[in-house]
């Protein structure tokens, strides 16, 4: 309640008075407010009209809400995806954009949705219970329900040793050992375990998160067919642990499941969305808005990225409800394709080029979930263009400040769809977020439903992102172009040096896991290496994700004392001094160059055995 | 066993030994008059021992899934099979489109459980449930307490905190959903905050059905489930006792309409008589519970099957064989009847008959029909009990057949309409609409059986000298009364519409009090569509619910009256046995008729559950 409260106040105080020429019917409390715009760019009228619409008459949990439980999650390639972008397009439609177009960016061979799924131990009786677990995307259900025994599996076993067994015939194989790094020889298990006829695979998802991904790269005359099942760990654990008590004679331990994945033939087209507010002065420079709609589809895609979907849709509404005469014009895009990286953005800056490296001033993007949006950042000299437009930008709610920081430059904020633009030299800008919301819970996990949306916040972003789109659309002039990173190809973060303000390990994690590490960074320059398991950090146990941050924020405040760093290395433990610099020029590019090559092989590994992980990482 | 004998000469037979079999097998004669050997023999040699139709039955249930008309997974299917006929070789394979729904309905997973007491939720696992199709699902994972459905609105309006986020546990009479009261409590409910509402199955099996006319702009929003019989009774139990809490994740998804919907056909088109055409197929659409495995997918399998055959083996029919998979079966054979209105003269003058498999997996076992057209049967038939003596197959009489599924829609026009007999090990009632019905349930010899019979039916009938006679429609109204009456389940009245023109003395209408000139408006709590299956459906779904009352509402004059339906009425035969039979083997045999609480259905008895 005490938000409501709060824009009442805002809106009563801040409020202008509408000048004369302006449209917009002057409410009693306007009446009583000053004139003046908090912002040189966006008069003040619209300023005050902007925060109204998107405060107090916000559509946005309705946008949301309409996106995730009404049409669900929105795997590039499903149906339901295909339904969000039609859905959208009549939103865009309907508030009066120009342009209103879907934007076939390519093909995909099959689609993919997903229907029920049940999975539960039947006996004995007293295991017996559901299990939670999930199924990659574009992978192999069940053939209806599937009952069978448990046997129990050595994942580093040899393939000749399983195809040797008689138990497996109709029998679900339960993975014992860490499956998160499956290689080549789990495609020769996964072989042997299919010619002998088994169930599928019940494997352990690693965490009590189910953390979705898929490879979209399937053929319909090949479709996947070997179930394989991530159950969350505490279910797995409870499967091996009875099946390594179970004594022999003992009665089976039984597991059914019925995992409905269809597929459809394709060639499946697939879409951005795309409509626009025609510039009145410059109509050929373009701002741009937007965040991907597509999601992974283990929940209903709520804080990735349903948050930022109906954000840029909402910013639309606004701004049309207020009739907004931008001088540039002004774009919402919502992308497919981006959980499998960038495909949509990436193919809409191939196709256009030309035209958009030289016309469009900036791409905002939301992709952050749902805390609110709390600045943006950029070196100079674009830094001090940002500056000028968000000028004003903290007073639209007490409540929710906003900056403008001085960044990096490189490949900012994480990979998203701005990224694509970054890439030819367009100021691309990932919003910097805040609130109580963690981001990590909900981030490709089971957990990613409606219930996890912040309303105030939703509203709040949505405000910002429309008047971003305002100030920037009529800003002096188009941003500078971003000088091009040399590496930032494909998901290779820019590096990063070290910023005690900001103090960043340099490193993308699952949990306490390194899944990259990014160049130049102090992991990078202390030797972490991808596959690392964090123990300890500046002399700190590191447990949980969140360890990290604390551990390197003591030691930034203590003077930043020689300290080391524990990592867990193929199965060893490895102590590494924490290096702020590189430990010597040539090492570093050693290093640099083996970390190139391993990555390389990971790839390829995964690719064969676990599949790929996502692109975007909690980055820390 | 000697399905497999083809291949078997094939292995054993030595060289010098391949002459004699070919002459022999030229020499044979074939067992129908109206097929030559060659493709009688080719026909089931790749019916039989070529078979794809578990291949295509797996694609379409495991790989598309269920097919709600008006879902994405129909719209792949449809896509799917006309690809599919067109790889086989027809050219000429088409969607039609044949009407449209106001929004498209998917459903994604859904979940329940119990969160507390720890004992409930350990005894009872994973909730078993189900939804109605086009009806709301959840917000994301709904959790809260249970509270006890109360009496009326009224209850709810006093106190909507003991309601605001709680799931809501009762029992509503499947004939009282519509009712007046019902539905000012559910608002009431909604007003509150409830999170939903939770009912009983009638037994083990969960059915899924639903009504499609929603409308985009005021799509449902309260949940309510159907929850497992066994597990509802336990939950029930336990919140006499104390605080139940319970967690449901509900998918339910809508697509802004129109929809529009098709029919897909593929012809084979005659070498003598082009324009002449028999019509073999089944229904694509499912309901989506399961994946709508034996309704109807071992239908469209098997019309897949059939279709490939005969293009394989170069059959050359003399009328041509048209092909069709309906949509919109499930809601009243809505695709199929669309397309004979809409092609009504032709059908007439140029359909020969209607060939139908939509009785689940057990195998063709026999066609049965009117009297006029038992000559042509005996001819068309003839020798397919040779087939594979596993499988018998005989032709048989009835006057009528039954009228829920597409052969109606030709037989209502005047054109016979055939649904195959079936027989076999397959219980029906427990996979028809049901949780059950997955591609597990089909049975890979009966869908390979019924295929090939399909494709020998298809050219026989195609190749026989004549057409089917045609019958006069107009007495289908008059056959369909007797039978009812047969069964105890007329009311003894004629209807124009809704409006009652004729009374039989001593009748159960007379009994009730109607009179001729009386509307109806409500046939047991039920909004009344009009027309003698309507009402033969109503009176039929409500005797199987198992409720002895009823109301019928009636419109006299300015008057609106109620009368009080009642079970007596209609004697001890009427309805079928209750509640829905779940025996096992109950349909073993005589398998192959719908099941009497078949939605859109006329009422026929449920197979063994009458017996």
């Amino acid at each position: 309640m005490r938000t409501p409260g709060l824009f009442l106040l805002t809106s009563i105080l801040l409020a202008p008075v509408p000048a004369p020429c302006q449209d917009m019917a002057p409410t009693p409390a306007q009446a009583e407010a000053p004139k003046v715009s908090p912002n040189p760019y966006v008069p003040a009228a619209q300023w005050y009209a902007a925060i109204e619409e998107g405060k107090q008459r916000s559509q946005v949990m309705a946008i949301l809400d309409h996106l995730t439980n009404r049409i669900g999650p929105r795997l590039t390639s499903s149906d339901n995806f295909d339904v969000a972008c039609r859905w959208a397009a009549r939103q865009f439609e309907g508030f009066g954009l120009d342009k209103v177009e879907l934007d076939r960016w390519g093909r995909f061979p099959v689609g993919f949705n997903r229907g029920g799924s049940s999975g539960e131990i039947v006996a004995p009786k007293e295991l017996a219970g559901p299990l939670e677990f999930m199924t990659l995307a574009w992978s192999a259900g069940t053939k209806g329900r599937q009952q069978g025994p448990a046997v129990l599996v050595d994942v580093n076993g040899s393939a000749e040793d399983l195809a040797a067994r008689k138990d497996l015939a109709g029998a679900w194989l339960v993975l014992d050992g860490n499956t998160r790094r499956m290689s080549r020889a789990a495609t020769q298990l996964r072989d042997a375990a299919r010619e002998a006829g088994a169930l599928g695979f019940v494997m352990s998802a690693g965490s009590k998160y189910l953390r979705m991904y898929g490879r979209y790269q399937v053929s319909w005359e090949h479709l996947p067919d070997f179930p394989e099942l991530r159950l969350v760990s505490a279910d797995h654990k409870k499967i091996v642990d009875a099946l390594k008590e179970r004594k022999d004679g003992a009665p089976p331990i039984a597991l059914a499941f019925d995992v409905r994945n269809l597929f459809k033939q394709g060639p499946i087209d697939v879409y951005n969305v795309i409509g626009e507010i025609r510039g009145t002065e410059k109509p050929d420079e373009v701002v741009i808005v937007g965040g991907h709609l597509d999601s992974w589809d283990v929940a209903t895609g709520t804080t990735d990225n349903g948050t930022g979907a109906s954000t840029t849709i909402e910013a639309a509404r606004i701004l049309s409800a207020i009739g907004a005469k931008p001088k540039r014009t002004i774009r919402f895009m919502l992308f497919g394709g981006e959980e499998e990286g960038l495909l949509g953005s990436s193919s809409y800056v191939k196709r256009n080029r030309q035209e958009l490296a030289e016309k469009v001033s900036a791409v905002y993007v939301h992709d952050g979930g749902t805390n609110y949006v709390s600045g943006v950042g950029e070196a100079e000299p674009i830094h001090e263009h940002l500056v000028k437009i968000f000028a004003g930008f903290d007073a639209i709610d007490p409540e929710f400040p906003f900056s403008v920081r001085r960044g990096a430059g490189g490949l900012a904020g994480g990979s998203s769809d701005h990224a694509s633009f970054q890439m030819i030299g367009i100021p691309g800008f990932f919003w910097s977020q805040k609130g109580r919301a963690v981001y990590t819970h909900g981030w490709h996990t089971q957990f990613d439903t409606f219930d996890l949306a912040i309303p105030e916040y939703q509203r709040q972003t949505a405000t910002v992102v429309a008047l971003a789109a305002l100030a920037t659309a009529n800003y002096d002039e188009l941003l500078p172009r971003k000088e091009r990173g040399p590496s930032m190809g494909g998901f290779r973060p820019a590096p990063q040096p070290f910023d005690p303000k900001d103090p960043k390990l340099g490193v993308y994690t699952e949990d306490t896991a390194i899944l990259a590490v990014i160049p130049a960074t102090l992991a990078a320059n202390s030797g972490i290496e991808s596959g690392d398991v964090l123990l300890e950090l500046c002399g700190k146990k590191v447990e949980e994700r969140e360890d990290i941050a604390s551990a390197l924020e003591a030691w930034v405040k203590d003077g930043m004392p020689a300290t080391k760093v524990v990592v867990k290395r193929k199965g060893e433990r490895l102590e590494l001094a924490l290096r702020r610099e590189p430990a010597a020029k040539q090492a570093v590019e050693a290093d640099a160059g083996k970390q190139g090559d391993e990555k390389e092989k990971e790839g390829k590994d995964d690719d064969d055995g676990d599949g790929k992980p996502a692109p975007k990482r909690r980055r820390l | 066993m000697l399905s497999l004998s083809p291949l078997l000469l094939s292995l054993l037979s030595l060289p010098v030994q391949d002459a004699k079999v070919a002459e022999a097998a030229a020499e044979a004669p074939s067992p129908n008059p109206l097929i030559d050997a060659t493709t009688w023999k080719a026909v089931v040699e790749e019916g039989k021992t070529r078979s794809q139709v578990m291949r295509h039955l797996d694609v379409l249930t495991n790989r598309i899934g269920p097919r709600l008309t008006s879902s994405r997974g129909l719209r792949n299917a449809c896509d799917w099979a006309r690809a599919t006929l067109e790889g086989f070789g027809y050219d000429n394979a088409r969607l039609e489109q044949w009407g449209e729904f106001p929004v498209g309905f998917n459903r994604g997973p859904s979940k329940g459980e119990v969160v507390a007491p720890a004992e409930l939720a350990r005894e009872l696992g994973p909730l078993r449930f189900v939804t109605r199709a086009w009806s709301a699902g959840t917000r994301g994972p709904a959790s809260g307490g249970l509270v006890a459905l109360p009496a009326s609105a009224e209850a709810v309006t006093e106190a909507p905190d003991a309601f605001r986020g709680r799931w809501v546990l009762g029992a509503v009479d499947g004939r009282r959903r519509m009712s007046p009261e019902h539905i000012a409590l559910v608002d009431a409910l909604v007003a509150a905050g409830a999170l939903g509402l939770i009912g009983p199955s009638r037994n083990d099996l969960l059915i899924t059905s639903g009504n499609y006319r929603i409308t985009w702009d005021d799509l449902p929003v309260f949940p309510e489930i159907t929850l497992q019989l066994a597990q509802y009774e336990k939950v029930a139990a336990s919140l006499a006792h104390g605080d139940v809490e319970l967690a449901f994740d509900i998918r339910n998804w809508f697509e802004q309409g129109p929809i529009p919907l098709h029919n897909v056909i593929a012809d084979l088109v005659g070498s003598e008589k082009p324009d002449e055409y028999v019509v073999i197929g089944g229904h694509l659409d499912s309901w989506d519970g399961a994946t709508g495995t034996t309704d109807n997918g071992t239908g469209t399998a098997t019309t897949l099957e059939a279709a490939r055959i005969l293009m394989a083996v170069g059959a050359r029919p003399k009328r041509t064989i048209r092909f069709m998979l309906w949509s919109g079966e499930e809601q009243g054979l809505l695709g199929s009847r669309a397309w004979v209105q809409k092609h009504r003269k032709d059908v007439v003058e140029h359909c020969s008959a209607c060939f139908v498999h939509d009785g689940g997996t057990n195998y063709a076992s026999g066609v049965k029909g009117a009297e006029n057209v038992q000559d042509l049967l005996a001819t068309c038939f003839t020798g397919f009990e040779t087939i594979d003596p596993t499988y018998p197959f005989e032709v048989g009489q009835k006057p009528l057949p039954i009228s829920g599924s597409d052969h109606w829609s030709f037989h209502s026009v005047g054109v016979p309409g055939f649904f195959y007999e079936q027989a076999g090990e397959a219980d029906y009632t427990h996979t028809h609409h049901t949780q059950h019905d997955t591609f597990d349930a089909a049975r890979p010899g009966y869908e390979a059986q019924t295929a090939t019979v399909m494709a020998l039916t298809a050219l026989a009938v195609a190749n026989h000298p004549e057409l089917f006679p045609r019958h006069d429609p107009s007495k289908l109204q008059e056959l369909m009364a007797q039978q009812r009456r047969g069964r105890g389940l007329d009311l003894g009245l004629t209807l124009d519409g809704r409006k009652v023109t004729e009374v039989r003395d001593g009748s159960p209408a007379a009994r009730l009090g109607l009179e001729a000139g009386d509307e109806l408006l409500q046939v047991a709590g039920e909004d009344f569509e009009g027309g003698d299956r309507a009402l033969g459906r109503a009176l039929f779904g409500w005797l199987r619910s198992g409720a002895d009352k009823g109301g019928l509402k009636v419109k006299r004059g300015d008057d609106e009256l109620e009368l009080p339906l009642d079970r007596s009425l209609f004697g001890n035969r009427a309805g079928g046995s209750r509640p829905g039979g779940n025996r096992p083997g109950g349909n073993a045999a005589g398998q192959g008729r719908r099941g009497g609480d078949r939605e859109g259905a006329t009422p026929t008895p449920a197979g063994g559950t009458r017996r």
